[in-house]
């Protein structure tokens, strides 16, 4: 099952069309990057998922719930920052995990995990009114709000946003470490190539509201390959999925096979797809960098 | 819902911003109770000294008919008019005498003497001897009937109008101070609700938790009414007590004036007539307390409304108070029109004036009104905010 279901999203604002006919998914356990340019609709579709902004068509649903029929099912199992982090000023560090802490009856114990696992252990860090916290610091509170009751899948909208190289750096760890020892979803968007490259398993490209093409993120013990079949494009996404060399199988929106699968199966996945009597006109290994596919992507002709 | 709810009292209790109003509510009201005794001091020593308005008035009166002619040469006319205004110098001389010569426990000789003033007055106009406009016929009608309640009940009038008994404070409390002290308070302590959430992102956080918007508003408005009202109505029950206990608290059946139609119609009759009944200052209060909550509830659910259509907690607090100033300012306007008046609800932000007859709607129209009002706008901020997107 699908952490994350998006189907068919759009949303205007007055006559302008933001967000057009979006589609998406997240996997358990995987790291979605949700990139593109200014101004593409990324914070507007983050902001959908979450319920603050009202989409005029579609569907999400969040560890299996509808969002909008069963907001509280579906928010029970979702956490998440868009834009700065929200927290409250007034109040200390403490008393903003306290808040989440008492409300949604989490455990002293896990409290304190939490605490540590951010790196705000501190008893006069914990203790100082948000208002003196450094950006750092508040990005790392309101992730440990986020993590405090365990969700199943986290949204974090440019988590790196005016953190130095460090914070950078602590950050991804700390993203790495939730989703290995508990298995949490994460959809995230950001700016920063460099990171995005390193963090994620599968990027989503979006332009101008609507989502552009989607690649699997190249890991040291895989190739990543483009397949443009004939057709019968569905069916092949289906066979291959069935395989064990192949980690990932994307159908994109251009009807390419986009494939993440271990090194040295190329053979077997043509074979495969010969056996099923499926043609393929061209292959493609994937060598360009993140940054190269940018540019290839969002560089106007 | 519980722990929302203690939640969002926690973050009122800590708001700055909150803290400051309340404390100089607090001071606010002390420094009035303290200048109402200094002006209390300084009546009672120019009362000594200077003449008393009626003294005053009827030696005019003789002066001005003196100067049209002897009093041998007198009218026979103007001779009964000026024996007229010769006798109430007489009875206000005598009300001086007791008053401030022969000592506090002569003040049931002055009442009398107040009593046969007022009636020998209302004669002469009756009667045609003079026109004497400083009052009507109606209210000396009224301040004869004061006064022999006084009387009847053997309660010693207060020196002044400045003299700070618990019950009098209470009542000048709600009928000066309330449409421009309470009210601006309940404003600014209500009106930055959920735009003080916009200004820091925070509603962010609150958005995400597993409540329906709805139940979140609701649990929002609630405690921020609950804490403005308890906060309010604790710092004047606390200042009632300690002024009590300084400066007495006064007698509960204190005469004061009360619409008699106030339960029992929508519009006035006392507002037509001018014609009040008297009943105790404790029951008086017990009678305009709910209007004064009811009113100080509409005034917080318009400040929340406003502070959901907000984009930011400087936008909602000055929309909150120049609208609400505005309306005030209109009232004498609005008056003028008195269907309008009646649903108009800001003509009811003066508690004792409704439920004394100054308005032309009763205190029963002025709970229809506000409940009303109150119950639709609660609704509207709901609706509104169920359905609003939050960029």
């Amino acid at each position: 099952m699908n952490t994350l279901e998006i189907k068919n999203l759009s949303k205007s604002f007055g006559k302008t069309r933001i967000i057009k006919d979006v589609s998406l998914h997240v996997s358990e356990g995987e790291i979605v990057a949700f990139v593109g340019p200014n101004g593409a609709g990324k914070t507007t579709t983050l902001k959908m998922i979450t319920n603050l902004i009202w989409p005029d068509s579609g569907s999400i649903t969040i560890a299996g719930y509808d969002l909008f029929k069963q907001r509280e099912m579906a928010l029970a199992n979702m956490a998440g920052i868009i834009e700065n982090p929200g927290l409250y000023t007034n109040l200390t560090g403490l008393e903003n995990l306290q808040f989440i802490q008492k409300l949604r009856g989490v455990s002293k114990a896990r409290l304190q995990e939490v605490i540590e696992l951010i790196g705000l252990n501190d008893k006069e860090k914990l203790h100082r009114k948000v208002r003196r916290y450094s950006l750092g610091m508040k990005q790392r509170l309101a992730l440990g709000m986020c993590l405090l009751t365990k969700p199943k899948f986290l949204i974090l909208d440019e988590p790196t946003n005016g953190l130095d190289p460090t914070g950078v750096i602590e950050l991804r760890q700390l993203i790495e470490k939730m989703v290995k020892e508990e298995n949490v979803s994460v959809l995230f968007s950001s700016h920063m190539l460099g990171e995005v490259e390193k963090l994620a398993d599968r990027i989503v490209y979006i332009k101008e509201g609507s989502i552009i093409t989607e690649r699997i993120q190249q890991k040291e013990d895989s190739n990543i390959y483009n397949i443009h079949l004939e057709n019968q494009e569905e069916k092949a996404a289906q066979i291959l999925r069935k395989l064990s060399c192949c980690k990932q199988v994307e159908l994109q929106v251009d009807g390419i096979l986009h494939i993440e699968a271990e090194v040295g199966n190329l053979n077997l996945i043509l074979k495969t797809l010969g056996e099923n009597a499926i043609t393929i006109i061209d292959i493609e290994k994937e060598k360009q960098s993140l940054e190269d596919i940018y540019r290839s992507i969002f560089t106007e002709d | 819902m519980g722990k929302l709810f203690r939640f969002e009292w926690l973050k009122n209790r800590k708001n700055i911003k909150n803290i400051v109003m309340l404390s100089l509510f607090l001071i606010i009201l002390i420094g009035y109770i303290i200048l109402n005794g200094v002006l209390a001091q300084k009546y009672k020593i120019d009362e000594r000294v200077n003449y008393t308005s009626d003294k005053w008035y009827s030696v005019m009166k003789m002066n001005e008919l003196l100067a049209l002619s002897d009093e041998k040469d007198m009218s026979k006319d103007m001779k009964t008019e000026i024996d007229f205004w010769r006798q109430v110098y007489q009875y206000a001389v005598s009300q001086d005498v007791y008053k401030h010569w022969r000592g506090e426990d002569k003040w049931r000789d002055v009442v009398r003497e107040t009593i046969e003033k007022n009636e020998y007055l209302l004669k002469g106009k009756e009667e045609g001897i003079t026109s004497y406009n400083r009052i009507s016929d109606q209210e000396l009608r009224n301040e004869i009937k004061k006064n022999q309640v006084f009387l009847e009940e053997d309660i010693k009038p207060l020196d002044s109008e400045y003299q700070m008994t618990s019950l009098h404070f209470l009542y000048r409390l709600l009928d000066q101070l309330f449409p421009y002290l309470i009210v601006v308070v309940v404003l600014i302590v209500c009106a930055d609700t959920m735009s003080s959430e916009f200004d820091t992102g925070s509603y962010k956080f609150l958005m995400l938790q597993p409540y329906k918007r709805g139940k979140i508003i609701h649990i929002k408005s609630i405690a921020t009414i609950c804490y403005v009202m308890i906060s309010v109505l604790g710092i004047i029950a606390g200042v009632f007590l300690v002024n009590g206990c300084i400066n007495g608290f006064g007698n509960p059946s204190y005469p004061v004036a009360i619409d008699g139609s106030r339960f029992s119609r929508l519009i006035s009759d006392t507002y037509k007539t001018s014609a009040v009944e008297y009943i105790g200052i404790g029951k008086f209060l017990l009678y305009v307390i709910p209007i004064a909550i009811l009113y100080l509830l509409f005034t917080a659910v318009f400040a929340l409304i406003l502070s959901t259509l907000a984009a930011n907690s400087i936008a909602s607090l000055s929309m909150s108070v120049g609208i609400m100033l505005a309306a005030i300012m209109l009232q004498p306007y609005v008056v003028s029109y008195k269907t309008l008046s009646l649903v108009y609800p800001v003509s009811y932000c003066n508690p004792v004036e409704v439920l004394s007859g100054g308005t032309y709607g009763t205190a029963l129209m002025a709970i229809l009104v506000l409940a009303f009002l109150s119950i639709v706008i609660y609704l509207v901020n709901v609706l509104i905010f169920k359905k609003r997107d939050l960029l």
